[in-house]
């Protein structure tokens, strides 16, 4: 168990240290003197020197890397060149915003995908297994912003009962909260639901041609009782490794969704940054969500092979 | 059960962006019945893709206005009596118009960027999946370095820092497909180096460039043909959002996500200024996925039964 967990930390390294690496000379993509990229063809050599300075170009690349990773190790990101604000603190105050979002899709997706998938599962071939899988292989086809804004039309346009854009913190009312943050976290879900639902169905045709279950039928339980109780949780397992991954993802992935309802997460402070041309903020949110997202899947990889023993085994082969 | 690698392994590379879904995912939604998955879809994929890769291919000598230029009040709504049929945008230049030079901005960008990456990562997968040993180990933690950063983020910042143009955003496209078909390559070639007439090659003592050039790359470039067309659409969805965000094409270039982004502010008046657009770039990533999908139901090698 602990070879397994440890071997998948140690792939981890070098990983992380490309990552990083690969974050750390994105400034030094910029063609031409950076500085004058942030500050204009009219800037001063002095102004030049002081944000050369703050991007740290004048000192050699290694070292500049060395004191980028040290600071990341001690939580500091740099400062923002826009706003003087420390960028790690700046990130941690759009996370509410993004990770409620990520969270409430994922959690809808799953309570609509979950008996969706044991449904079309339990009635393969029927006319509602063939319809919902229909409409499932279009919804997997259509770009985030295109059902964002579809969403919006009927719901803020059309029927208007839910506001389009803005965004109300949950600490000032919960009732006024979910009003901002439906539709969006609906938007992220309806990606989420087809992906779910479809995997869920192929685990379960599999789990429902056991002999497990036959001998619980022979018992003459109750079909509910076979879907529910024996059928489902032996099928699960792919579900909660995709669903996991799925999160990572949805950490960096929001950006279209905040943009769409001008929501004040993480995804938008990155379009802000880029717009602002502020690259040490641009840089700091790379790192955090390439971090974030490195850590979900580990933490996905090792539980799953904590439930089951057999993945365990093949990885350490 | 599925086996959580080999979903992770097959996992969209462009992920996050809402695009179509690939590998096993594109797998489990194989059996759906519907309009789009039989002969017929595939039909109506290929012709609407033939239509629009004409008008874009001839824009500059079409009989119609530049997509710069006014040709009637703002914001006329579609319908036969509307300018060019589709009507305005909110400066009152055509919609249709606009709609072909933005073809020409998403076609480049998915078919060359897909091409390129398709093209390195063939390489890389096949150097990975045949000679195995340390090639393979150093390859890997390449791929996995590229895969473990989330793409949108990636891309994001990449056109941040360069500028925003045409070769740009071919140039990141290209960067963020290689991984994924170098790990399609890769599997493909493990399955296919275990095969007797590779080891039959071998015995003969034929040299490792040959094996592979000769025995491996013709079985395994048709299933990633038909997965480029799936990454193909995927690309092309993650364009129209850079657009969307303001991060691609810069304006006055007319681009699907662009023409969508500007709009959004009038959703509520002229819904089908998004719209419009939105359903052209929807019907060509489903003509591009239907075909992607067609053929890997076909050719794929873990799929057909050799």
């Amino acid at each position: 168990m602990w070879r397994f967990i440890g071997g998948k930390i140690l792939h981890l390294i070098p990983v992380l240290l490309l990552v990083s690496l690969a974050v750390m000379i994105l400034i030094n993509l910029i063609p031409g003197n950076p500085a004058y990229a942030i500050l204009g063809t009219q800037a001063t050599p002095s102004q030049v020197r002081i944000v050369d300075a703050q991007l740290g170009l004048n000192k050699p690349l290694v070292i500049r890397y060395i004191d980028w990773i040290g600071g990341i190790l001690h939580g500091n990101f740099g400062t923002s060149l826009f706003t003087q604000q420390p960028v790690f603190q700046t990130i941690i105050s759009r996370l509410p915003v993004t990770l409620e979002l990520a969270l409430l899709g994922e959690i809808i997706a799953l309570v609509i995908a979950i008996p969706l998938g044991v449904l079309t599962a339990y009635k393969a071939g029927s006319l509602i297994d063939r319809s919902s899988r229909t409409v499932a292989a279009l919804l997997v086809s259509a770009p985030g912003f295109l059902t964002g804004l579809l969403l919006a039309y009927i719901f803020g346009v059309k029927i208007a009962i839910l506001p389009v854009t803005g965004w109300v913190p949950l600490n000032q009312g919960v009732g006024e909260n979910l009003r901002y943050v439906l539709l969006p976290a609906i938007t992220l879900a309806l990606a989420q639901i087809p992906i779910f639902m479809q995997l869920l169905r192929a685990d379960m045709i599999a789990t429902l041609q056991e002999d497990f279950v036959l001998a619980a039928r022979a018992k003459g339980l109750p079909t509910r009782a076979i879907l529910l109780r024996h059928a489902l949780r032996p099928s699960m397992f792919s579900l909660l490794t995709l669903s996991g991954v799925a999160l990572g993802t949805l950490l960096g992935g929001t950006v279209i969704v905040e943009s769409i309802f001008s929501l004040p997460g993480i995804g938008s402070l990155l379009i802000e940054s880029i717009f602002n041309k502020d690259f040490i903020t641009v840089q700091g949110i790379a790192m955090f969500i390439a971090l974030a997202y490195v850590f979900i899947n580990i933490v996905v990889d090792i539980g799953y092979g904590v439930l089951d023993p057999r993945i365990r085994r093949r990885s350490t082969a | 059960m599925s086996n959580p690698e080999l979903v992770r392994a097959d996992a969209d590379p462009l992920m996050g962006l809402g695009g179509p879904v690939t590998g096993w995912q594109a797998r489990a939604l194989r059996g759906s019945a519907g309009l789009v998955r039989g002969r017929i879809g595939v039909t109506l994929a290929l012709g609407w893709l033939v239509v629009i890769i004409c008008l874009a291919l001839l824009a500059p000598v079409l009989p119609l206005p530049a997509y710069f230029d006014f040709v009637g009040a703002p914001k006329v709504a579609l319908g036969l009596h509307a300018p060019y049929l589709l009507g305005t945008d909110y400066l009152g230049r055509s919609v249709l118009v606009r709609l072909i030079w933005g073809t020409r901005i998403s076609l480049t960008v998915g078919l060359l960027a897909v091409f390129l990456g398709m093209i390195i990562g063939l390489a890389v997968g096949m150097t990975a999946g045949f000679f195995r040993g340390r090639v393979e180990a150093v390859l890997t933690v390449f791929i996995d370095a590229a895969l473990a950063f989330p793409p949108l983020i990636l891309l994001l910042a990449i056109t941040a820092v360069l500028q925003q143009k045409l070769s740009t955003l071919i140039i990141a496209f290209t960067l963020l497909t290689i991984p994924s078909f170098a790990r399609l390559a890769r599997a493909n070639t493990l399955a296919i180096a275990q095969r007797e007439f590779v080891l039959a090659a071998r015995a003969r003592g034929t040299g490792s460039f040959r094996i592979i050039r000769r025995e491996i790359l013709p079985n395994v470039i048709l299933p990633t043909i038909s997965y480029s067309f799936i990454i193909v659409a995927s690309v092309m969805v993650a364009e129209g959002s850079l657009d969307y965000l303001g991060l691609g094409i810069p304006p006055p270039t007319p681009t699907w996500g662009g023409m969508i982004a500007s709009g959004q502010q009038f959703l509520a008046t002229n819904p089908e200024l998004v719209f419009v657009p939105a359903v052209v770039l929807l019907l060509t990533v489903l003509s591009f996925y239907t075909l992607g999908d067609y053929g890997r139901r076909h050719l794929d090698v873990r799929q057909a039964k050799l």
